[in-house]
């Protein structure tokens, strides 16, 4: 079954790691204010299609070249279409 | 000075709350006397299923067509002298204040669940987190203007069949402006169907 994911839960995720750069999993999960279990369902999503990478290592998350190209053109597109929704 | 259709859309949602209020008074207290003769149809005549009681030694004593007739059409007249309301005169009074009262809690429902989701939106920090919201709540204002413009035109279309005459040409704007509204909100709908597959395309949902 195809999942179900809030395209605004998405956009705020990236969002965060646009604008504070790399943080740990506990501190964007909790600026995603979302609860555990639902977060690593979005952080699998994300990570699947390559826009977030999760660090092994330190556990730290940040944006990909191509999650940082996402963001860009998503707030181009709001700009251009949502303005005169 | 630019509008926005969201806005549009808010103020279309606000005039048909009104005008439903206005229908509820007007429907419940327009007088059927004001009606021309000519355009009133036939009030529905009830017909006794058996008139001949099979077995019955106390049955009630035998009254001729012609008094049946008269007494009928006696208080026929009696209730339109008193000035009873138009429903009243079709018997409809029995349903169609329970169906007033569900059309205003259709439509004031449905306007609660666009005012929480905006109440909800407003709550959203950063640019595009704040944009996809308005999305969500554009989506949403439009379907329950789409509902409310949906439930109007059925009532003025009741009302257009039960007598075409009530309230003059105004019953014809209405209907007009409601079919008009319709299509307004179905374009809307439409268009963020649009933008919407188009969202998904980017965020590699499709």
């Amino acid at each position: 079954m195809r999942e179900r994911l809030d395209l605004v839960v998405i956009a705020r995720m990236i969002e965060i790691l646009y604008v504070e750069g790399a943080m740990k999993k506990t501190q964007l999960q909790m600026a995603s204010r979302l609860n555990y279990k639902t977060f690593t369902r979005y952080l699998n999503w994300l990570t699947e299609r390559g826009l977030i990478d999760v660090d092994s290592e330190d556990g730290y998350v940040k944006l990909t070249r191509s999650g940082l190209e996402t963001y860009q053109t998503l707030v181009a597109w709001t700009r251009r279409y949502l303005e005169k929704i | 000075m630019r509008r926005s259709f969201l806005t549009l859309a808010r103020v279309i949602v606000v005039l048909n709350i009104l005008l439903t209020i206005f229908l509820i008074i007007a429907t419940t207290t327009y007088p059927s006397i004001t009606l021309s003769r000519e355009m009133r149809g036939s009030p529905p005549v009830k017909i006794a299923a058996s008139t001949t009681p099979l077995i019955n030694t106390t049955a009630p004593p035998h009254i001729p067509a012609t008094a049946q007739t008269n007494e009928t059409l006696d208080k026929h007249a009696e209730s339109i002298l008193v000035g009873d309301t138009l429903t009243s005169y079709y018997e409809a009074e029995a349903y169609l204040l329970q169906t007033l009262a569900l059309m205003l809690g259709l439509i004031l429902g449905v306007t609660s669940i666009a005012l929480f989701s905006e109440f909800k939106a407003s709550r959203g920090r950063g640019y595009l987190e704040g944009a996809f919201q308005k999305f969500k709540v554009a989506r949403t204002w439009y379907i329950v203007g789409l509902i409310s413009a949906s439930i109007i035109l059925m009532y003025t279309m009741f009302i257009h069949v039960l007598n075409y005459r009530l309230y003059g040409s105004a019953i014809y704007l209405l209907l007009v402006f409601e079919f008009s509204i319709l299509i307004f909100f179905t374009w809307r709908i439409m268009y963020i169907r649009k933008l919407q597959n188009e969202l998904l395309r980017i965020m590699m949902f499709k």
